[in-house]
């Protein structure tokens, strides 16, 4: 670790190409990520209290895995339509 | 709120980036941390050696003949070495996840981020992604130029070794997750065999796609914008609290000189503005900028300041761990309200913790009163009623349990001893008779089962019900 050249803090700045996502892309992986916390946590509390196997024909694994799915996919509804609220003009 | 304490509460990306684009985001620049050796750099290699080989190794270790940690979630029990937990231990784990939030409260009012810098997993994926980074693509600069090259057979070569490193890693990784929830052995040979379930394909490749994705690109963008406790970590903070933060007033002005060169005559300060402490940082800023919501509190900058200062035989402590008030030459306080309270606490839900876990009862009683009819006469005249026990062995091994019932003098079982035998993990569900004489004035009361262990008569549990019988 020489501290030899004089500094070149942009470097990385200047050199590498700046990406920068489209902004629908952007609040698709944020609904994405915000609903995938929570989903987690709906999953957890879920079957911590239910007992999957009576009700469905499904081995214990399936069931837990498409609960999971099951509350990611409408908790990423619930963020989408907030995400969208919020992106309406005039709010 | 004080004045001084907004610096650091205004933590949302939005005020950093907002003026310029509008934007929640900024505009992504790749960052090239430069490796740093030092006394922190130390500790956390340390730290990530612990923690991955503690994730990797845990998973095959046994302990009694089956995996010493399991949550097995196809047979819904959770095995840590000598402990089985069920889902009606549940309470045990929102407590245990309570704990562990007062704990990173408690540890980020003392010592800041503390968590960020050396215990969070993406900190440790980070730092094993960017270990194979350096061992395929080079130094920091050798990055930068390989990056900046046109394609060549080299760079392809070397690019290609660093995702193969990264996805077998990253495979690795999602395969361990997954047999910490089926038995790891076992998961092993269906891999082998190319037998694997659908689902657990499906989350080994998930887990392991979120590791690549996490430790390989996003990196300090989780920090920055994923990170729930990077956006409230700061209102554990108050101006005792450690922080990593520059000496201004000792390093300004900044400037370059010779070594050996007298600073003070040429107006100087001690930062030579070699800019190290920004080329290792691996969220990108400039710590000389003062406390920032990007600064995971890793220390690298403290090393690579250090290393600086050695160098040109000036004192270390440039960038240091201290606190506000220190910094501002006043009175530092360990022990204050904010953190007793948390010490407090969380000492409290501990011992709670610990002692409840060691008084657990590995047997449990549900009584429920049959449902379709409140009582039946028998031909002697008197009032039998029907129960359903539900019986739970906790324990590791089958029991044989003793059905007693309590109550008025002349209650009794039909026939009079019942007992039941319970595999180790069952959920036995077995009826009882009771009968009483039915008298006049006492139409209904509360009665009390008891279950107790043939072989050992400490091992017992109760519960209530009600006894019905005519009132006329």
């Amino acid at each position: 670790m020489e501290p030899e050249r004089r500094p070149q803090i942009s470097d990385a700045a200047e050199e590498t190409a700046q990406r920068e996502l489209p902004g629908a892309v952007r609040v698709f992986f944020t609904v994405a990520w915000c609903s995938f916390l929570v989903a987690s946590v709906a999953t957890v509390l879920c079957f911590a209290l239910v007992d999957p196997a009576p009700f469905a024909d499904l081995s214990r694994t399936a069931a837990y895995s498409f609960g999971f799915l099951f509350f990611w996919v409408v908790c990423a509804m619930s963020a989408a339509v907030t995400a969208w609220m919020l992106n309406t003009p005039g709010s | 709120m004080d004045a001084e304490h907004t610096w650091i509460m205004n933590t949302s990306p939005k005020a950093v980036t907002e003026t310029e684009t509008d934007s929640y985001y900024e505009a992504h620049k790749k960052i090239y941390p430069r490796e740093v050796k030092g006394r922190f750099a130390t500790l956390r290699n340390l730290s990530v050696w612990v923690l991955l080989g503690l994730f990797y190794g845990m998973a095959w270790l046994h302990w009694n003949g089956r995996q010493a940690v399991l949550f097995d979630l196809p047979a819904r029990k959770f095995y840590i070495f000598g402990l089985t937990l069920w889902p009606q231990d549940f309470i045990y784990l929102s407590w245990l996840l309570i704990i562990a939030a007062l704990s990173l409260f408690f540890f980020t009012a003392v010592g800041g981020r503390l968590w960020c810098g050396y215990a969070c997993p993406q900190t440790v994926w980070t730092e094993a992604f960017l270990w194979m980074e350096r061992i395929t693509e080079g130094d920091r600069s050798r990055r930068m130029k390989l990056d900046r090259a046109p394609w060549s057979l080299e760079k392809f070569a070397r690019k290609s070794a660093k995702q193969a490193l990264w996805i077998g890693f990253s495979v690795w990784t999602g395969f361990t997750f997954v047999g910490y929830f089926t038995d790891i052995h076992t998961l092993g040979l269906e891999v082998l065999g190319f037998n694997l379930g659908p689902w657990e394909t499906f989350w080994i490749l998930f887990y392991g796609f979120a590791t690549y994705g996490n430790a390989g690109f996003l990196r300090e963008q989780v920090c920055k914008y994923m990170c729930p406790y990077a956006r409230f970590q700061s209102a554990m903070f108050d101006r005792d609290t450690l922080i990593i933060t520059y000496d201004a007033e000792r390093g300004e002005p900044r400037g370059s000189r010779k070594r050996g060169e007298d600073a003070k005559q040429r107006g100087l300060g001690a930062c030579t503005d070699c800019t190290m402490c920004v080329q290792v940082c691996p969220t990108g800023i400039d710590i000389r900028k003062g406390l920032q919501y990007e600064c995971i509190a890793c220390a690298m900058c403290i090393d690579a300041c250090d290393t600086v200062m050695d160098k040109m035989d000036y004192p270390r402590g440039l960038i240091r761990y201290t606190t506000q008030n220190s910094l501002e030459h006043k009175q530092a306080h360990v022990l204050r309200p904010r953190v007793i309270i948390y010490a407090t606490l969380l000492a409290l839900l501990t011992a709670g913790f610990i002692v409840s876990l060691a008084l657990r009862k590995p047997v449990a009683l549900d009584v429920i009163h049959d449902r379709n009819t409140l009582y039946r006469m028998t031909d002697d005249g008197e009032a039998e009623n029907v129960y359903q026990l539900k019986i739970m062995n906790k324990d590791e091994r089958p029991r044989r349990f003793h059905v007693t019932v309590s109550g008025s003098e002349d209650l009794k079982l039909e026939p009079e001893n019942v007992f039941f035998d319970v595999g180790s993990g069952e959920v036995y569900n077995g009826a009882v008779r009771v009968r009483r004489e039915a008298y006049e004035h006492t139409g209904q009361e509360t009665i009390r089962f008891t279950i107790t262990a043939d072989d050992d008569p400490n091992l017992s549990a109760s519960a209530e019900s009600r006894f019905f019988a005519p009132t006329h």
